[in-house]
């Protein structure tokens, strides 16, 4: 992972007034098979199989092989399957929780729900952060081999703002983060990241665009906004 | 939860929070089970999306063919780890019990019936070579085991699978599997030494609760392990908690492990039904308050019948005794038509040729072969078991849409049914409830799909069902052979002494206090009688006609020393009334028995005897010669009264009452063929080969080893084969029944320890007698 650029964003640059504090990250993924075998070991350490003790590590890695092969080639040939989709939102969010905490200082929350149906499921917000205020940081992440769409992630965070999801997440993020963020939290005092690919000769002005969109204004009401464009690269 | 999916509120979520659940605790809570087979049945279009997914982290492999997520992907991993690491396609749970098989010396575990426990076992058993023995609490299943092991081996005749223990056909054998009850084992410790066993595979081992085959299974544990210290023992249970009990009662605490399996595999919905035939959805996992959830469709279960599901309902012996289950479930009854598959049929009319009922409605009408004909079956532990091993047959086959069964059914008969409908509560033990709720909902590896099954039960019950279905239930610690006894029914002690202190005699299957009373003097005159009457010039037992031609004071004579024998086995001198009525007919029985009858052959004449057939012939010999007419007939024959005959138990048992099994006053154009069937059946197993065999037998061979009189082995050999042919008690020792004898005689040139040599009359068998012969040719 290579952070091209990062910036604590004018809002005023975008013709927006707000005490939001603002920020935005361009993210290369380079380490794109260390993130599948992360993934696949992941799922590996939290099913119930691995607790019945009857599979050994090292046979587990040299059978992951042929299949963190399948997940990297996927993303790179830019095809969309249910795998390309699947690995290609976890690799956003571990990206940008990643980026936030090497360039921001946040403190990552373990990704649990990453297997979770998202397209018609919606159960919630992708990933999680602390950010180093102490406040919690709800991020969603969208992943395309084609486009950039940080309007879907952006439209997504509104919808569960909506909806209270981040209010019915707390129960079980209290086990992750500070009691201080949780409180900030309960005062509504919070965060929001949205994470997307990139697939553009000229990611700056995606990021632009993104600051630009009408449908980041609403987020504007809360105490900080991370926008992070991530290239998926070989 | 439920409520919420019932009223259509957040489905998905609730339906990805369980594959989450499961995906990390693994597929054992409960109550996930049931809300899946809400969604399924509910919301199909939903859960079809998830369904794979579900499938995977389930670990049920053998249903999955495409991997379509990350998810999916790793568990995909871990399938082909397994494989290769097993060599099968096991489940994780199989293969977990797999690998501690291979590793342990000792190892006992508890998996609920969908677990694939009988998969595991093919697998352990297919491809060894050594000898192995399983050992499993009823004769039922016995014949499930060796009939699964004869389909499974059937190219590799080298492997000799027996349900008794026998050194046979040794020249063609290469390995031997036992499959016996705990009472068999004895016979097994004089021969151990000819045999390479390293395996010792011991099912449904909650028998070791039992009060008496408990002390029989623990001791044979014990022995074996002192006889075979080296060879693997494995137990195995259903829904038992502790299964570690039985390790730590023997001390098998080097080289052991146990656990407790509580995967589920299939869905379940539950649905009560009231007084007034109205279905409703009940949780038995939420507050009494919550329980009910909503009303079901009255026709529930019959939509499920006319789309091919299956039913079976768990009843009373009773109300299948007194036809009472027809009147119950006419409705259902009704819905299923009369089969017409060849197959089927000739399964029918074996099985009716096999009781001797007549074809159509006349005299020895049975109803559960008109049942049969509907597609539906009868199951219970009276039922002759070469009877209900035919209809178990007719149910696998799927010729069954609805089977009454009572509780023979849950000694772990395989045999999955859509809808299980509990309609008799009574003695229901967690144990049992666990089992035949385990019974609703098939797992196929055809059908790509997760898979439910529906549990119905009476609305006054919903509070006890739930209460048993939440408990747990533990085995003992310490072993029954380590306590007091003197607790025990005075019929029990003996056995139970003889156990504890290791003095039964595995010879005469008696223990050493019945054989010294036994060698008594007091006996020798009744034993000469014996020999005296019921033998010819020529050493064979005197015909039915040469019987019936004795005056009653020489039958009475006969039938007094062989009660003296038995008596004289038991710790008294007298018998109750009850006993001495049981035994006095099972004498009957017993001397048709060694007359070489077949099964029909006895029912035949016992029907003639309860109908007084002779006083009814006389009847209509007077209608012929004019001196009645048929209406003055009609009224007399109805007139005649079944003869009155106790129902069967085992003997000894003083608390045995005196009651009649046709109700005083039936008349004999009344009497239920069927239950003469079973009652037949019970005389011929409870009473005669539980009961009566082994003191008789036992008698003769003291008699002889006093006397040398050969006339007693003769006389033994008929009591306990019914024949005293050499060439027929091979046969038997073969594992070949009574019934098939007769032809089998004619085309075995030579038989022996060694081998059976048929001749060229096996070339015209029929498939069936082939099928019989092949894995001795």
């Amino acid at each position: 992972m290579i952070i091209i650029n990062y910036k604590h964003e004018n809002m005023e640059d975008y013709d927006k007034t707000t005490d939001c504090e603002v920020y935005s990250i361009h993210v290369k993924v380079d380490d794109i098979s260390t993130k599948a075998k992360q993934m696949i070991i992941m799922i590996q350490d939290t099913s119930w199989i691995t607790e019945l003790d009857i599979i050994e590590r090292a046979s587990f890695d040299a059978r992951a092989q042929p299949t963190i092969d399948k997940l990297v080639h996927e993303i790179l040939s830019k095809v969309t399957t249910t795998l390309s989709d699947d690995f290609g939102e976890f690799l956003i969010s571990v990206t940008a929780q990643d980026s936030l905490e090497l360039q921001y200082n946040h403190t990552k929350v373990p990704l649990a729900e990453l297997f979770k149906e998202k397209k018609s499921g919606n159960p919630g917000f992708d990933f999680h952060t602390e950010t180093s205020t102490q406040l919690l940081a709800y991020g969603e992440a969208k992943y395309s081999g084609s486009i950039n769409p940080y309007t879907k992630a952006l439209k997504q965070i509104k919808g569960f703002l909506d909806e209270s999801k981040d209010k019915m997440e707390l129960t079980d993020l209290k086990y992750f983060t500070s009691e201080e963020s949780i409180s900030s939290a309960l005062e509504d005092k919070k965060a929001f990241v949205a994470a997307f690919s990139i697939n553009s000769e000229n990611p700056s002005d995606i990021i632009e665009n993104a600051l630009s969109s009408e449908h980041i204004e609403d987020l504007l009401d809360y105490e900080e906004l991370y926008i992070i464009g991530i290239e998926v690269d070989a | 939860m439920l409520k919420d999916i019932l009223e259509n509120k957040n489905v998905e979520d609730y339906l990805v929070a369980i594959i989450d659940r499961v995906h990390k605790e693994g597929p054992v809570v409960s109550e996930d089970f049931e809300v899946l087979a809400y969604i399924k049945s509910f919301y199909p279009e939903i859960f079809d999306e998830h369904e794979q997914k579900l499938l995977s982290v389930m670990g049920l492999f053998y249903k999955k063919d495409e991997f379509k997520t990350v998810l999916e992907e790793v568990y995909s991993i871990f399938e082909d780890i397994i494989e290769e690491k097993t060599g099968r396609k096991f489940t994780p749970v199989q293969a977990h019990a797999y690998i501690n098989i291979q590793n342990k010396k000792y190892f006992s575990f508890s998996a609920p019936t969908s677990a694939g426990k009988s998969y595991l076992f093919r697998e352990l058993i297919q491809d060894v070579d050594y000898d192995i023995v399983i050992v499993v609490p009823s004769r039922a299943l016995i014949t499930e085991y060796i009939n699964t092991l004869h389909k499974l081996l059937e190219d590799d005749t080298s492997v000799l699978i027996l349900p008794f223990i026998e050194n046979i056909n040794i020249s063609k054998t290469t390995r031997r599997i036992f499959v016996i009850t705990p009472e068999r084992g004895v016979d097994l410790f004089k021969k151990i030494n000819e045999f390479n066993i390293k395996l010792f595979l011991l099912d449904e081992a909650q028998i070791s609760e039992d009060e008496i085959r408990g002390m029989k299974f623990d001791s044979f544990v014990r022995r074996i392990d002192r006889f075979l210290p080296d060879a693997k023992k494995v137990f195995a249970h259903p829904f038992v908690s502790n299964p570690n009990a039985q390790l730590l009662k023997h001390g098998f605490n080097q080289n052991s492990a146990f656990k407790t399996y509580n995967q589920h595999s299939v869905g379940k919905i539950y649905l009560s039904i009231n007084t007034s035939q109205n279905f409703q959805y009940f949780s038995p996992f939420l507050s009494n308050r919550d329980k009910i959830l909503q009303d079901a469709s009255s026709d529930i279960i019959k939509i499920l019948l006319q789309n091919n599901g299956t039913l079976l309902i768990y009843t009373s012996k009773k109300k299948i005794y007194d036809t009472q289950y027809l009147l119950d479930f006419a409705e259902y009854i009704e819905l299923c038509e009369d089969l017409t598959d060849e197959t089927a049929l000739s399964l029918i009319e074996k099985l009716r040729k096999f009781i001797g009922a007549s074809e159509a409605s006349e005299e020895k009408h049975s109803w559960f072969i008109d049942m049969m004909k509907k597609g539906i079956a009868i199951h219970h532990g009276s039922m002759p078991l070469t009877a209900r091993l035919i209809m178990e047959d007719f149910v696998r086959l799927g010729y069954a849409k609805i089977c009454f069964s009572t509780a023979t059914l849950l000694q772990g008969i395989n045999m999955p049914f859509d809808v299980v409908w509990i309609d008799n509560f009574l003695n229901m033990t967690p144990l049992n409830l666990k089992n035949l709720i385990g019974r609703a909902g098939r797992t196929t590896s055809d059908k790509k799909e997760f898979e439910y099954g529906i549990v119905v039960i009476n609305k006054r019950n919903i509070s006890t069902f739930s209460e048993r279905i939440a408990e747990n239930y533990e085995i003992k610690n310490t072993s029954l052979l380590n306590e007091d006894i003197s607790n025990l029914d005075d019929d029990l002690k003996d056995i139970a002494e003889a156990i504890q202190t290791d003095t039964f005699d595995d010879e005469l299957k008696l223990t050493d206090s019945q054989v010294e009373r036994l060698k008594s003097n007091d006996i020798m005159d009744d034993i000469v009688y014996i020999l005296d009457n019921l033998l010819d010039s020529n050493n064979k037992p005197i015909t039915g006609h040469e019987y019936n031609s004795l005056s009653d004071h020489f039958k009475g004579k006969i039938k007094t020393a062989f009660k003296n024998i038995f008596i004289q086995h038991l710790r008294r001198d007298t018998l109750t009334t009850g006993e001495s009525g049981v035994l006095s007919i099972a004498i009957i029985i017993m001397l048709w028995h060694i007359q070489g009858k077949s099964f029909s052959e006895i029912i035949s004449l016992r029907h003639s005897y309860l109908t007084h057939k002779d006083e009814r012939n006389a009847i209509m010999a007077r209608v012929s010669s004019g001196e009645l007419n048929l209406v003055e007939a009609k009224e007399q024959i109805e007139a005649i009264k079944v003869s009155f005959t106790p129902i069967p138990e085992p003997i000894p048992n003083s608390k045995l009452n005196h009651a009649p099994r046709f109700a005083r006053g039936t008349s004999v154009t009344n009497i239920d063929y069927d239950l003469l069937v079973y009652d037949t059946y019970d005389y011929l197993d409870k009473v005669i080969s539980l009961s009566l065999a082994d003191p008789i037998c036992g008698a003769l061979q003291l008699y002889y080893d006093k006397t040398s009189d050969n006339r007693a082995l003769i006389m033994k050999n008929y009591v306990r084969f019914g024949t005293n042919s050499e060439k027929e008690i091979w046969l038997l020792r073969y594992g070949f029944s009574f019934e098939d004898i007769e032809w089998l005689v004619e085309i075995v040139n030579f038989i022996s320890e060694n081998e059976i040599v048929f001749n060229d009359n096996i070339e015209e068998l029929d498939t069936e007698k082939l099928n019989l012969i092949s894995r001795f040719i």
